[in-house]
């Protein structure tokens, strides 16, 4: 039995026609139909954040929203927030500050990151540690991801002025 | 200025932080792991797997019809379908007759989708009887052990006979250095404990995942993140009986491993059903069955007895080391590589020193950072802060007092050629201002300060090999096959053949991890990759460099000795002569020899290969042996912590690390692996832990197995590491290893740090609330009270 239902995503800001089953996370929709493989899978439950992407300007871990659950709304993934010709703040300093290991959380943490300091361009080494919390490293000891963040922050804030 | 410091002060990219060559990809998300290349394979079958929820049962009845009737599933296997062979890199594929653990597989679905692969395995109907199981380790070593785990130790075909002592028991190691009796008699003070660490897991984020083609000539191909290609290639050959040119192995980049992905225990079963439907398959491992089914680390308990004399100078020591491998299959555990952890920092001239491999019906457990070490060295700079104490001693002159020194024999009888360890503390414990007492706060709050040092081994194994193609446009591709999950061996390779080229990072391209293409290598473990794949690596440039320059010899008619090669230019006796693209030639369009890219001569092909000495067999009855191991990789630790002495919870407030790696080849690097190693030991200290029920861990999952987060790292103005390195003569640019020594030493730093804030001794790991709240109660019971909490068992 296809219970397959057709749905517009709009993605990265273009507006993309899948088939889905209504069982199916965004997460699964993103990396299997769109070809979206940037957000990871690293948990069951919700607990890692590597899925973390944006919808409607909130870090979402998408693993835990269904595919039918984002329609009408706007989603930013990792592959839609720079290029390697122009790169957002977050992921040049992510390079500069060597908070990349293995790379598994990257696109979840930096995505997680874009949403805290969109909504606090001013955020605090405790605000970063507290919003991030619910992405795991098992890598870097955060030390470095925290610098990053920070750095961002700092580069973020003087383009605005 | 020193021969030595003028080489460093020439070198262009070694020990610089140069970016690493994989960030970009990673930062924007377009770095392939594993999982990301299942799109590209369409009609890909998922594979699901049935577990046994029993830690010891017999299979009465296993009936599939069902599931192998069901719509879209391609193939269901048992154990009987799998090879009677049992490799000891990998765990048997499913159970047969018996399952050993709770977790272990016995039946496997491939299907159309992941879905239907989950539904028949629900349609899959298994009896058991429950059998005695044995969880705890020191049980198990028993003569008569309540159960017998693996019944075909030392019987697998192909496999080096075990006579085990007992039937649990995969290996004893001995050490007897000295006069252990004797030693006893001279010492003014003996002390005796136990020691024990919890059964943790790597919780490397990304899961265990392959996928696996059948080939058209019956062979197959394998992406995988398991560690190994070659290792693995070998294995996958050796199982089913498949010629080895008909094997290739390809490692995307993997998401972490830890150790954890040493053993190949998705790599079988995939390539049973890729064979089994003909097609392609893919095999995942959820979160949870990370925690059952796939590799942890090993509890070892520490049975220690150190005599001191009144001075403070070690005249004895006698350890028993148990290490529990958990259900392992074909294990060949001895303890060796854990009780290592106890040999290369200290002089102890009587050593008596017995280790046990123990297999028990909890799963299975191997490699993970510091193989065994840190279990150990957690054992020994506890008993040291409490021999300080006794001695009325400060805990730092009593490790200087004891400290190896370069050119001294360890207990194994090595000389050691590199020990920066004292150094190591002595950084630290200035840095933590050791002893200026905490200031201390009015509530619940009380804060302490420990130190702690120690060393991990470096095995001396395999072989790699390493090639660097000279393109006629000057561009360098460099051919290897080392791993890289994570911690920055594709950056450091692209460093060292920058340096010998003397050419920008930007025209050096790393290719990685492919049996059809890169040569070989074992794998990444040991904290050796920069050493063993560096080294060959550094000769591989260096025999196209000679090559290049006996080329431009004969065209400048000069001999090659006065040549150098510098960033694509041919120096005669540092002028220059001609440059690089200028020695190849053109064939002539008339001979119809040339192509695109093709030059006479080009690409020039470098080869290089670097086996490490091997170590020389020890007297079994002794351990005695000039080369044991190979080099010592050291750290030290500092903390401060503060203890809620309410609800028994440890805050880390400060840390220090301090590394002895040899010479740092990329300082940013190396301090974020004492970040991430500092991390992952609050885990192991204060946090992880399995929990079982009935031999079933029931708090498979990240939300009830609390790893390390941001919230549990100090902030980032308060974690400081430093470098002591003492380098390595044959190490690159006398480099060492870092990966592993990070992790060493953390944990005793904070039991040292726990004790002098609430005078509590705590000897179990994890020192979780509920460990810490019981020991602040019994300190406040009155003296007649037995003094020590229950001791831990194994499996509950």
């Amino acid at each position: 039995m296809n219970m397959k239902q057709k749905i517009e995503l709009e993605v990265n800001g273009k507006t993309q026609e899948v088939f889905v089953e209504p069982w199916k996370t965004l997460l699964e929709v993103l990396r299997e139909d769109l070809g979206l493989t940037g957000a990871k899978m690293g948990c069951d439950d919700g607990n890692c954040g590597a899925c973390t992407v944006i919808v409607d300007g909130q870090a979402i871990k998408s693993c835990l929203m269904l595919a039918l659950q984002a329609r009408g709304k706007q989603i930013l993934t990792i592959e839609g927030l720079g290029s390697a010709e122009n790169l957002h703040p977050l992921q040049q300093a992510f390079i500069d500050h060597f908070a990349v290991q293995c790379g598994y959380c990257t696109p979840g943490m930096i995505m997680t990151a874009k949403a805290l300091l969109d909504e606090k361009p001013e955020a605090t080494e405790e605000d970063i540690r507290e919003n991030l919390h619910g992405n795991i490293c098992r890598c870097t000891g955060y030390v470095k991801i925290v610098e990053a963040v920070e750095a961002a922050r700092d580069r973020m804030k003087k383009r605005d002025i | 200025m020193s021969a030595k410091e003028s080489l460093i002060s020439s070198l262009l990219f070694i020990g610089q932080s140069i970016p690493r060559v994989d960030a970009l990809d990673k930062v924007l998300g377009r770095a392939r792991f594993t999982a990301d290349l299942q799109r590209n394979f369409p009609g890909l079958l998922h594979i699901k797997v049935l577990r046994s929820p029993h830690a010891h049962a017999r299979i009465v009845k296993l009936d599939t019809s069902r599931a192998e009737k069901m719509d879209g599933v391609r193939a269901v296997v048992t154990g009987k379908d799998c090879p009677e062979k049992v490799h000891f890199r990998a765990p048997r594929i499913l159970a047969l007759e018996e399952a050993i653990w709770a977790g272990e597989g016995v039946a496997a679905v491939a299907a159309g989708s992941p879905e239907i692969a989950e539904e028949a395995i629900g349609l899959i109907q298994v009896e058991y009887e429950k059998l005695p199981a044995v969880l705890d380790a020191e049980e198990a070593m028993q003569a008569n052990p309540p159960a017998v785990v693996d019944r075909q130790l030392g019987q697998y075909p192909g496999s080096s006979l075990i006579t085990p002592e007992a039937p649990n028991i995969t290996g004893h190691f001995k050490l007897r250095a000295g006069d252990v009796a004797k030693g006893f008699a001279e010492a003014d003070i003996v002390l005796e404990n136990r020691f024990s660490t919890s059964r943790i897991s790597h919780s490397q984020l990304e899961p265990a995942s392959c996928l696996a083609r059948c080939e058209p000539d019956g062979g197959v191909t394998l992406w995988t993140n398991g560690q190994g290609v070659h290792v693995i290639k070998g294995i996958i050959s050796d199982l089913f009986n498949l010629p080895l040119a008909k094997v290739r192995v390809i490692n995307p980049y993997q998401g972490g491993s830890f150790g954890n992905r040493l053993r190949h225990y998705v790599e079988p079963l995939a390539i049973l059903l890729a064979l089994k439907t003909g097609g392609t398959v893919q095999l995942t491992f959820s979160r949870k069955e990370m925690y059952l089914a796939a590799s942890t680390r090993l509890p070892v308990v520490t049975y220690i007895k150190t005599g001191v004399k009144r001075d403070g100078t070690i005249v004895a020591q006698q350890m028993k080391v148990i290490v529990d491998n958990g259900a392992s299959y074909a294990a060949v555990q001895d303890g060796r590589t854990a009780s290592s952890g106890a040999v290369p920092t200290y002089r102890i001239p009587n050593f008596f020193l017995d280790s046990y491999g123990v297999n028990t019906n909890t799963p299975w457990a191997g490699a993970y950072r510091g193989l065994g070490t840190p279990q150990v060295v957690w054992a020994i700079e506890c008993q040291l802060d409490m021999l300080a104490e006794r001695l009325r001693m400060d805990p730092v002159e009593l490790r200087r007092k004891n400290v190896l020194h370069k050119g001294e024999k360890n207990a194994y009888g090595e000389e050691i050629a590199s020990i920066g360890v004292m150094q190591c503390l002595e950084k630290v414990v200035q840095e933590i201002q050791l002893h200026e007492p905490s200031t201390q706060e009015p509530g619940p709050w009380r804060r302490g300060k420990g130190v702690a040092m120690g060393g991990k081994q470096n095995t001396p194994r395999g072989r790699s090999e390493a090639e660097v193609l000279v393109h006629e446009d000057g561009t360098i591709e460099v051919l290897y096959s080392a791993d890289e999950q994570g911690m920055g061996s594709e950056t450091v390779m692209a460093q060292i053949a920058a340096e010998e080229f003397r050419v920008p990072i930007c025209q050096v391209r790393v290719k990685r991890g492919d049996t059809a293409v890169t040569p070989y290598d074992t794998f990444s473990a040991s904290s050796f990759t920069t050493y063993n794949t560096g080294n060959a690596l550094r000769l591989a440039c260096q025999d196209a460099i000679r090559q290049i320059l006996q080329a431009a010899s004969q065209k400048l008619e000069a001999s090659p000795d006065d040549l150098t090669l510098e960033n694509g230019k041919i120096m005669v006796q540092g002028s220059p002569g001609m440059d690089l693209n200028k020695l190849f030639e053109p064939f002539s369009m008339f001979t119809l020899q040339g192509g695109p890219a093709l030059k006479k001569g080009t690409p020039v092909r470098g080869w290089g290969v670097f086996a490490p000495s091997p170590a020389v067999p020890w007297d079994p009855e002794t351990g005695l042996t000039p080369r044991m191991w190979n080099w010592y990789q050291y750290n030290a630790c500092g903390v401060e912590v503060a203890v809620n002495t309410a609800t028994g919870e440890i805050k880390i407030l400060r840390g220090v690390l301090t590394a002895d790696m040899g010479f740092p080849i990329n300082p940013k690097m190396c301090e974020g692996q004492m970040e991430g190693g500092f991390g992952m030991a609050i885990g192991a200290s204060v946090l992880e832990e399995y929990i079982f029920r009935d031999g079933l861990m029931i708090n498979s999952s990240f939300g009830n197995y609390r790893i390390p987060t941001f919230r549990e790292m100090p902030p980032r103005a308060q974690f400081k590491s430093f470098f002591a390195p003492d380098p390595l003569p044959d190490g690159p640019w006398g480099s060492k290893g870092i990966g592993e020594a990070t992790m060493v030493t953390v944990a005793p730093a904070i039991a040292n740090a726990v004790y002098n804030a609430v005078g509590v001794r705590l000897r179990d790991l994890p020192m979780n609330p509920e460990r810490v709240l019981q020991h602040l109660q019994m300190a406040k019971a009155p003296a007649s009270a037995s003094g020590q909490p229950p001791r831990r068992r194994g499996g509950q």
